[in-house]
Parts: C-alpha cells; sequence; structure tokens
C-alpha cells in the first residue's frame, strides 16, 4: 500500500508480433494483330497486409497495492479506516497502449492496367499510344490517413525509323 | 568547393571530344533510330500521393509534350548513341554514350523523377493517448487535439500559440503537398593516349539535386509530450569529382581513384516553439528553435587496387581504401549547445583488403580473403554529466560520462571458399566466413559472426537446371544495447497474476537517472545470434516456345536472449509463352511472407 510521497515504477514487458503478407502478381503480352499493328496489355496486383500484436494485460490495481489520494482529487476507495485512496489516477498499460496494434496494421491493394500499340503507316512513318488505369485501395488507414487514389496516365504520338 | 576542378574537366572534355569527333565523323557511319513526338498526360482522383508516387508524366494532373530519341551512329572505329526519352517536365531521362577512335570513351545520363514523399496526419500518437491529459507525462498532444481542447496550455506549459493558430498550423500542414525533385547528372570519361596504350585515365562528375518540400516532425519538452509537424523545404545538392588511372604492366594491373565529394542543404530549416521549463539544461530551453536541419558534409576517398593474373586461374588482388568525411552545421542559428572541435564532426576510415583464388587440376577451385577496416569518429562521441547517488536531485557538473557513436570501430574479416566439380554438369561449393565487430562502445557489444554455407548448381537435364544452397551463421553478442530497457525487470516486485509486470516503491520525487535508467536490466535488439537460410532457384524450359522459372527462399532468424524470432518464406514463379510467332505471354507471382517476434517493454508508473 503507498503512502503520499511514494510511487511505484517499473515496466511491462511481452512480446510482440508483426506479421507480413504481401503477393505481387503480373501478366503481360503482346501480339502482332496484324502486319502493320502490334498491340500489348499488361495487368499487376499487389496485395499487401501486415499485422501486429501486442496484448498487455490490465493492471490499474496491483491486489493490495493502492495509491494514496491526492488532496483535492477524487478518490476510488476508502478503507474501513476511513484512509482514501485513488486507483483512477493509475496508469494503465493496457489502457494507454492498445491502441499501438490499430495504427499499426496495413493492408492495401493495388491495381494496374495498361493497353498499347503501335500502328505503321509505312515501313517508317507509325502512331503509338499507351494508357493505363492505376488504383490504390487502402483496407485499413495506416499512420499517412487515407490514401486511397486513382490515376490515368499515358501518351499518343507519331514516330518515324531511320 | 574545388570549382576549379569543373572548370578543368569541361575544358579537357571538350577538346577531346573536339578532336576526337572530327576524325570519327571522317569516317563512314551507319546511322539508325527512331523519333517520336508525343503528348502525354495523367489525371488522378483522391489522394495521388501512393498510386503516383514516383511521379509517372507528372506529379499532378495535367498534359505535357513528351518527345523520344534513340540514335545509334557506328563507324569504323567510333561509335555514337543517344536515348532521350521525355515524358513530362519531371519524368525524363537522357542517356549519351561516345566511342572515339577508342581514344575517348564518354558516358552520360541524366535523370528527372518527381516523388511523393510520406506525410504523417499525426493521429497515430492516439494509439498512446488513450484518456490523453494534453502533454502531461507519459501521454502526447498534437496541434490537433491541441485545438480540439480548447485549453490554453499543454501539460501547464505554454505552447507559444493558441489553440485556434494550432488548428489553422494542423489545417495549412495537412494542405501540404509534400514532393521532392531529383536530378541526376552523371558522365563517366576514360582516356587511352596512343602513345601509352597500357594506361587508362578516368574521370568522373555526378551532380544530384533534390528540390522541394518534406515533412519534418518535432517534439517540445523532455519526452514527446507536443508532437507537432511542418513543411521543410530540401533545396540539396551533391557534387562528386572523381580522377583515377588504370594501367596494366604485364600480369599486373593497378588501379588508382579519387572521390571527392561536397553536400549542401541550403534551404533554411524548419522552426518551432519550445515551451521552457524550470530546470536550466538544453532540453528544456524555451523559445523558437530550428529542428530537423540536414548538415553539410564533405568527403574525400583514396581507393587503390592491384591485381595480379597469373597462369593456372591464379590471381591475386589487394586493396586499400582511405576516406575522410566532415560534417558541419556551420549555419545553425541556435548556440546554445557546442561542439568539443568547433563546428565539424569528423569521421575517418580505413581498410585494406586482400584475395587470392587458385584452381588445382581440373575439379577444384579455391579462394581465401581477408580484409579489415577501421573507423574513427572521435568527435561524435557524447559527453553527459554524472548523476551520481539516489538521493541528488538536481543537475550536477562534477564529472562527466562519454558516449562513442555506434559507427566507431575496428572490423576483421577473413573466409574462403571451395568449388568442386563433381560432374561435367554439377558444382558443390562450400564457404566459409568469420567476421568480428570490435566497437568502441563496450555498451553496443563486440559481435563475432561465423558463416557456413553449402551450395549445389547442376544441369539435370539438357531442359532443367538449378541452384540449390544452404546458409546457417552463428552470431555472439549482435548489435544491440546491454542494459536498454526492462525497469526493475528480475530484480523488482513481480507481478503474481504474470502479466510481465516488474515494479518497486520509489519516493515519488526521486529522479529518473537515479531510480529508473540505472534500474533497466534487459538487452535490446532486432539482431538474430542465430541464422538458418535456404535458397533455391530452377528454370525449365519445356519447349522452344515455353520456359518456367521457380525460386524460392526460406530464412529463419533467432535471439532467445530477447525472444526475437523472425521467419521468411518468399517462393515465386515466372512462365513465359509464345503460343505462336506473333504472340508473347508472360506471368509472374511473387509471395512474400514475414512473422516477427520481438519482447518489447514499457515503462510503468502509477501514483
Amino acid at each position: 500500500m503507498l503512502s503520499i510521497g511514494e510511487a511505484l515504477v517499473g515496466s511491462i514487458c511481452s512480446d510482440t508480433e508483426y506479421e507480413s503478407d504481401v503477393h505481387t502478381l503480373s501478366l503481360s503480352g503482346d501480339f502482332q494483330a496484324t502486319k502493320k499493328l502490334r498491340l500489348n496489355a499488361s495487368f499487376v496486383y499487389n496485395n499487401a497486409k501486415d499485422t501486429w500484436d501486442w496484448s498487455f494485460t490490465e493492471r490499474t490495481a496491483l491486489g493490495n497495492v493502492l495509491i494514496a489520494a491526492v488532496p483535492g482529487r477524487p478518490s476510488n476507495v476508502v478503507t474501513p479506516s476511513g484512509a482514501k485512496y485513488d486507483v483512477g489516477a493509475a496508469y494503465d498499460s493496457a489502457d494507454q497502449n492498445n491502441l499501438i496494434d490499430g495504427y499499426s496494421d496495413l493492408s492495401y491493394q493495388q491495381y494496374e492496367f495498361t493497353l498499347g500499340g503501335t500502328y505503321n503507316f509505312t515501313e517508317t512513318f507509325y502512331t503509338t499510344a499507351s494508357a493505363t488505369y492505376d488504383v490504390f485501395d487502402m483496407g485499413e488507414e495506416y499512420v499517412y490517413g487515407d490514401e486511397d487514389g486513382t490515376a490515368y496516365y499515358g501518351y499518343v504520338g507519331l514516330g518515324w525509323n531511320f | 568547393m574545388k570549382q576549379r576542378h569543373y572548370w578543368l574537366l569541361a575544358l579537357l572534355s571538350i577538346v577531346i571530344l573536339m578532336t576526337t569527333t572530327t576524325l570519327a565523323i571522317a569516317e563512314e557511319t551507319l546511322i539508325s533510330g527512331n523519333a517520336e513526338v508525343r503528348v502525354s498526360g495523367i489525371n488522378t482522383n483522391d489522394n495521388p500521393a501512393r498510386v503516383n508516387e514516383y511521379g509517372t508524366i507528372r506529379s499532378e494532373k495535367g498534359l505535357s509534350l513528351a518527345p523520344k530519341l534513340s540514335l545509334d551512329s557506328v563507324g569504323e572505329n567510333s561509335s555514337l548513341g543517344i536515348d532521350v526519352d521525355i515524358m513530362g517536365i519531371h519524368d525524363q531521362k537522357v542517356d549519351f554514350e561516345l566511342d572515339a577512335m577508342r581514344i575517348f570513351r564518354l558516358k552520360s545520363h541524366y535523370s528527372v523523377l518527381d516523388h511523393w514523399k510520406d506525410h504523417e496526419t499525426l493521429d497515430q500518437m492516439g494509439a498512446t493517448m488513450a484518456g490523453d491529459n494534453l502533454g502531461k507525462q507519459p501521454t502526447v498532444s498534437t496541434d490537433k487535439t491541441f485545438y480540439d481542447s480548447g485549453l490554453s496550455t499543454i501539460g501547464g506549459l505554454n505552447p507559444g500559440y493558441t489553440p485556434t493558430e494550432a488548428g489553422q498550423r494542423y489545417y495549412q500542414e495537412m494542405d501540404n503537398d509534400y514532393i521532392v525533385t531529383r536530378r541526376e547528372f552523371k558522365n563517366e570519361a576514360d582516356l587511352t593516349l596512343p602513345a601509352l596504350p597500357n594506361i587508362i585515365f578516368h574521370a568522373g562528375i555526378r551532380i544530384e539535386t533534390r528540390e522541394g518540400m518534406e515533412q519534418a516532425i518535432g517534439l517540445s519538452k523532455c519526452a514527446g509530450c507536443h508532437v507537432s509537424a511542418g513543411g521543410k523545404d530540401i533545396d540539396e545538392r551533391t557534387d562528386d569529382l572523381t580522377f583515377g588511372v588504370t594501367g596494366k604492366f604485364g600480369p599486373i594491373t593497378v588501379d588508382y581513384e579519387y572521390l571527392t565529394r561536397n553536400f549542401d542543404e541550403d534551404a533554411d530549416a524548419p522552426g518551432r516553439f519550445y515551451a521552457a521549463n524550470s530546470n536550466s539544461q538544453l532540453l528544456y530551453n524555451g523559445g523558437d528553435y530550428e529542428y530537423a536541419r540536414t548538415p553539410d558534409s564533405e568527403k574525400d576517398t583514396h581507393t587503390l587496387k592491384i591485381r595480379g593474373d597469373f597462369a593456372n586461374s591464379t590471381s591475386v588482388v589487394g586493396s586499400y581504401v582511405k576516406s575522410d568525411i566532415e560534417s558541419s552545421k556551420s549555419g545553425v542559428a541556435d548556440t546554445s549547445y557546442t561542439l568539443q572541435n568547433g563546428t565539424t564532426l569528423k569521421t575517418e576510415m580505413e581498410s585494406y583488403g586482400a584475395k587470392a583464388t587458385t584452381k588445382l587440376g581440373k575439379n577444384w577451385r579455391f579462394s581465401v580473403r581477408a580484409s579489415t577496416y577501421e573507423i574513427e569518429a572521435d568527435d561524435n562521441t557524447l559527453y553527459f554529466a554524472n548523476r551520481v547517488g539516489v538521493t541528488s536531485k538536481a543537475f550536477t557538473s562534477d564529472g562527466y560520462e562519454d558516449w562513442a557513436s555506434a559507427e566507431e570501430r575496428k572490423v576483421t574479416e577473413f573466409g574462403a571458399d571451395v568449388v568442386y566439380r563433381l560432374t561435367s554438369a554439377t558444382l558443390l561449393r562450400f564457404s566459409y566466413g568469420y567476421e568480428k565487430i570490435d566497437r568502441e562502445e563496450e555498451e553496443l557489444g563486440e559481435t563475432e559472426t561465423n558463416s557456413f554455407k553449402l551450395a549445389i548448381k547442376s544441369r539435370l537435364t539438357k531442359n532443367l537446371s538449378g541452384r540449390l544452397s544452404y546458409m546457417y551463421q552463428d552470431i555472439s553478442d549482435p548489435f544491440g544495447a546491454d542494459h536498454a530497457t526492462g525497469i526493475y525487470q528480475g530484480t523488482g516486485t513481480a507481478d503474481p497474476l504474470g502479466s510481465g509486470l516488474s515494479y518497486a516503491i520509489i519516493p515519488v520525487d526521486e529522479k529518473y537517472w537515479d531510480a529508473v535508467y540505472p534500474e533497466r536490466t534487459l538487452s535490446a535488439t532486432n539482431q538474430p545470434d542465430a541464422v538458418h537460410e535456404v535458397k533455391l532457384n530452377t528454370t525449365w524450359a519445356l519447349k522452344p516456345n515455353m520456359a518456367a522459372t521457380l525460386f524460392a527462399r526460406v530464412r529463419y532468424e533467432e535471439n532467445d536472449d530477447v525472444h526475437y524470432e523472425q521467419s521468411t518464406v518468399v517462393p515465386g514463379v515466372s512462365f513465359w509463352y509464345a503460343p505462336s510467332d506473333k504472340v508473347n505471354l508472360t506471368m509472374a507471382y511473387t509471395y512474400s511472407y514475414q512473422d516477427t517476434e520481438n519482447r518489447a517493454c514499457v515503462g510503468w508508473y502509477h501514483g
């Protein structure tokens, strides 16, 4: 039982576990559709999921170890002798730290589709184009907030072989 | 720094280029390639920072002119190659190669790339902030939680601005786009004079710049009581200049290179307000101070290699490297602390290495290697005022303890490889390696590593080949701190319910440096003391138009002293198929799994 002017100091140790699963798939192909037209296409898929598991046992009060109430603050426990004790002011490791698990979970999927091609008008003169659609889809917000996003990009042009 | 070297190099390059190009043009040349005029564009929705992390075409939506040129010119004795691929203002690659009469060779590369940088919300500070009391230890506050609270102090201290201003700062900071544009211009030139055909002179120049803005996160007071973020301007430039010479004298090849590097950060460092505390120590000083400043640095390196090639596939290689690095924060306005030797930190590295390889008969091949290097960083030692005796209540200055930098160490390595040809299509390899890292700071450990590796490489059939290897490492005292965590673990009163808590009762006004930090009994590291790793790689050419590759890596690490265990499994497959001469198909899949366990301790204060 603690008196005013005393404190408990120590540490809680437990084993943490971090698990990471990442899948990456890519498919691509090109096709000479006609003598003048060549097409290409690709698909890339990423799926990542990380989890952190760290559990603390709630130890706000240690059995018969009570903290003397600070004058002016409400007391949670009053003993038969009339002494006042405050367990509400305790630093509870479980309450303070278990949210770490949630903020350490990572989950996202990314899809990227690309379609392109080249058409030869003559042996030296051609046109070329490519278009990509990219999606980043978060399953859980990590420390960077909501990172969901999509992008469309590509190019079109004329070319000359020499 | 040393700008005169750049002018000298540029002048020398122009003179040689004009001379040799004139000679090259006189030859009959064959020119081929293609040129494209393109228009590129990008449109993004929601958050572009991840979906367009490496700035394809441009970092934000819009159109760009996107020219492309590929040109090859080949003559009898000379050649020229140019590749230009410009997709946008900040998405560019240019490569240039010239071989003029085999006298002068030049390779140049220029690239530009945008990178969206990380941008934390700081909401994760709430992971240890349940029941937040705005900065009173051990919890933390942020500008957002201060704004939401409407209170005027943080943990009883003046934060330097009102909650309304804190809210403005938070939302302004969240509006920042953290993008850094990286440019690199690299040139490597070789000169071989006809009068000295066995000597090649080398020169190179590399200029790298980074411009933009990154997020800087600062924390006030003695711990993480108030955490806030701000934009940090980036205006960095790295200049590398190399000179060298390679000489071949019979069986002996001598190679020398000198590198000088200069790094400057010209942007102003961000600043923040630090609340004052009654203790007159640096960590408790109040006022506006810079933080997150990147120091300028200079590096000079000399590298000498000597190689001898002899009969029976025997070779001997020796090397010597000496490097001096200086890091300076000379532009810092804050003079509340000083370094022991002015404004510069100095690091020196000196390395010696040797390797010998030979062949015995048709089936055996041996090689041995040894090296040693030492990093001295005397200037990087920290000195802490002694805090002696459990009754001391205040800062004392009756003596100092020093803490040497982790980089200050001596490293000794040696090893041997044996290769045996089992059959005409099968090789067996055994390797042994030893490494000893003797760190100046004893608390960080003296690490010894013994590595053993066994591998077999074989072409099992005409169409099937593969490689299988196993590696084992035994590591004593891996890098870590011996008394880093676990306050009163094993020395205090253990929680009878088995929660992992251990504690002691102390007077409430006892200081941390008397009753907490000296009572840490456990070591902490994320490094293993034993490693097992198996690798497999096979290639199967099923048909002339079909091939598959299967690979896998399995690794297991452990360190019982800190309850550390890590398992890694990375299998993958790739497949190529051409069903006709008009169609090519490829597929690749990789799965990466990793599971890590480690002991973690948090401080526990009650009362």
